[in-house]
């Protein structure tokens, strides 16, 4: 049942969600990572309307600072902040928060929508799957985080790769052998590392990590009020947007689906899209309407988009959603193609609480506009301690009290930071994680089934058409990151001369 | 091509390929490496000019965040949750301000015993969550 306490979580989340999202370092993803712990004694249904909240909050809030400072709160808001700030300077910031909350609000719906009608049918086909197609469908996973990985596509399936060994870690399920354990950790280390305090390291620790290199200065502040004297905000202001706000949310949500693909991502695309269609495409980045709704509504679009992986084929879409992967095996939930069928309930419970969510974000950041811009003065040298003291008591408590679970979370903070350090995207690494397991029991299972014979991976139908899409990804990868590397070369040659 | 399963020694094959695609990859990331260096001019391996850390990087509030987090396992250890908090919420308060005035060590104090007492209610007592 959809009762009263779902709405307060939604709306505890969505509150928590938009003051981590306002503050630029502190990230959804990193909201959802610290909080998981609490959801560990609530029923599914109110869990997951609090993690949905501190999904839908957190991506929200960026757009405060991003606006308001031109410091993006979360990486998904980094093109906001080329419109809305410029609006901000010239008086209008209440304007740009107003239009930017509107479009979000849109941008979430119209994603829900997407994720209503495609995840049935999209699991209904997986259901089909045997082991082969198991097997397959985490390898397209990974060409895909591969082909999106700008630039740098080797340094993503590394990460990817890495993640899978490094989940490969301890016993292994079919002949009950420890492997790549050394001899002192065998009992700590038997069942691998730790899917939460792994995540929480890379994802929330890690970034404190860096804010601690790089001295933790505090935020400027924003000058005056958020009114400045400019024009104000009215609901004609998004007259003329209406293909803009659908196509970028179509966007949004598609970058949602494919993994290991984040918010930036899917903004970046639809502000550079948005600029391709305009019939001014000089006004932008110096205050227009245009580059701001194209931001925000694709970066909520994302989240229901990147949903629809994950409910339908266990598949995470971004980084945030791998974390929502801890909160259902937490609850002993295995999210897949049967998710929907044996849980009619839940996929209920999910649909209502992100339009509860949305809602409660457009409610509690629109009118109360004044004060949310108040948040970015928070001093977040005060928050980091108690975000670590929270980091700490979820890892130790996800195996009731086991203290090598909080080394874990301390070593792979270390390992997040060295990633960002040396390039190594952090979000592949999760997914290659999370899908490793599976990766290894589908080979050996279908190798175990044809005795040995690698032409079982290539006689089933539905098996062929999804190695056609790996080799198009592949195909894809490689002429992108040729063409990305030209556009950088050009690039460092057009600032050489300059 | 055949490649058969024994179960004795099955719990070794994903891992072995997963490090040959792995040692590839390095191997790739490399070659690509040498190839830019090469146009660009710029030697191999270049350490004097290599730097992990940004310039300027503080290294008191990270190597001390990373220092005060082994102290605070340890003395999770010895002295249980609440007391170990309140103490290394302090400490990482103390690190992380940029000012060191008799005022902010107030504001220290009171954050740690506060929000260590608070989070301990709520996880420890009110959600009944294992604590150290």
């Amino acid at each position: 049942m959809f009762g009263i306490m779902n709405i307060i979580m939604s709306f505890l989340g969505v509150v928590i969600g938009i003051v981590f999202g306002a503050l630029p370092g502190m990230t959804a993803t990193m909201a959802i990572a610290v909080f998981l712990p609490l959801t560990y004694s609530l029923d599914l249904g109110q869990a997951l309307c609090l993690l949905l909240g501190l999904y839908v909050g957190g991506i929200s809030g960026g757009l405060v600072p991003a606006i308001l400072i031109n410091i993006p709160g979360t990486p998904s808001s980094i093109t906001t902040g080329f419109d809305g700030h410029p609006m901000a300077a010239r008086g209008e910031g209440e304007r740009a928060l107003k239009i930017g909350i509107t479009v979000s609000l849109i941008g979430g719906l119209i994603s829900l929508l997407a994720l209503f009608f495609f995840t049935p049918p999209l699991a209904k086909l997986a259901i089909k799957f045997s082991a082969v197609e198991k097997f397959l469908i985490i390898v397209f996973a990974m060409t895909v985080i591969a082909a999106l990985s700008k630039g740098s596509m080797t340094k993503g399936v590394f990460a990817g790769f890495l993640g899978v060994l490094v989940t490969l870690i301890g016993r292994f399920f079919d002949n009950q052998q420890l492997r790549m354990v050394p001899s002192f950790l065998t009992v700590e280390l038997g069942s691998g590392f730790q899917l939460l305090p792994v995540l929480i390291g890379l994802f929330a620790l890690s970034q404190i990590l860096l804010e601690a290199e790089a001295g933790m200065k505090r935020n400027p502040k924003m000058e005056g009020g958020i009114k400045g004297g400019g024009r104000g905000f009215s609901f004609s202001d998004l007259k003329g947007q209406g293909i803009n706000t659908i196509r970028s949310s179509a966007i949004g949500t598609f970058m949602g689906i494919l993994p290991g693909v984040g918010g930036s991502a899917a903004s970046l695309l639809s502000y550079s899209q948005a600029k391709n269609f305009s019939k001014h495409p000089d006004e932008f980045g110096k205050g227009c309407v245009d580059g701001l709704v194209a931001s925000e509504a694709a970066n909520n679009a994302l989240t229901g988009g990147a949903l629809i992986p994950l409910l339908s084929l266990g598949i995470p879409g971004d980084s945030t959603t791998a974390v929502l992967v801890g909160a259902f095996l937490l609850q002993g939930i295995q999210v897949g193609p049967l998710f929907i069928t044996q849980n009619p309930d839940l996929w209920r419970d999910i649909l209502l609480g992100l339009v509860v969510c949305n809602i409660i974000m457009f409610v509690v950041m629109f009118y109360p506009i004044k004060y949310i811009a108040k948040i970015i003065n928070i001093p977040k040298n005060r928050l980091y301690p108690v975000v670590i003291l929270m980091c700490v008591v979820g890892s130790y408590a996800i195996r009731n009290g086991n203290m090598f679970d909080v080394w874990t979370l301390l070593i792979f903070g270390i390992v997040g930071f060295v990633f960002s350090k040396t390039g190594i995207p952090s979000a592949p690494f999760l997914i290659g994680f999370i899908l490793g397991d599976d990766f290894e029991k589908y080979f050996i299972d279908v190798l175990k089934s044809s005795e040995g014979s690698f032409a079982a991976f290539f006689n089933r139908p539905i098996g062929n058409v999804i190695w056609v899409l790996i080799l198009i990804s592949l195909a894809y990868a490689y002429f992108d990151n040729k063409r990305s590397k030209k556009l950088e070369a050009q690039n460092i040659e057009l600032q050489n001369k300059a | 091509m055949k490649l058969k399963i024994i179960n004795s020694t099955s719990h070794w094959v994903m891992p072995r390929i997963v490090m040959v695609i792995l040692v590839i990859l390095l191997i790739i990331i490399a070659v690509q490496r040498m190839i830019s260096c090469k146009k660009t001019g710029t030697p191999f391996i270049n350490l004097k000019n290599y730097r992990f850390f940004m310039p300027g990087w503080d290294k008191e509030k990270l190597l001390g965040s990373i220092l005060t987090f082994i102290v605070y396992i340890y003395l999770m250890e010895f002295l249980t949750f609440l007391p170990a908090s309140i103490i290394s919420i302090f400490l990482l308060n103390v690190l992380f301000d940029n000012e060191r005035t008799k005022k902010s060590m107030i504001t220290s104090g009171v954050i740690s015993v506060g929000f260590s007492i608070f989070i301990w209610l709520v996880f420890g007592v009110l959600f009944r969550i294992t604590l150290p």
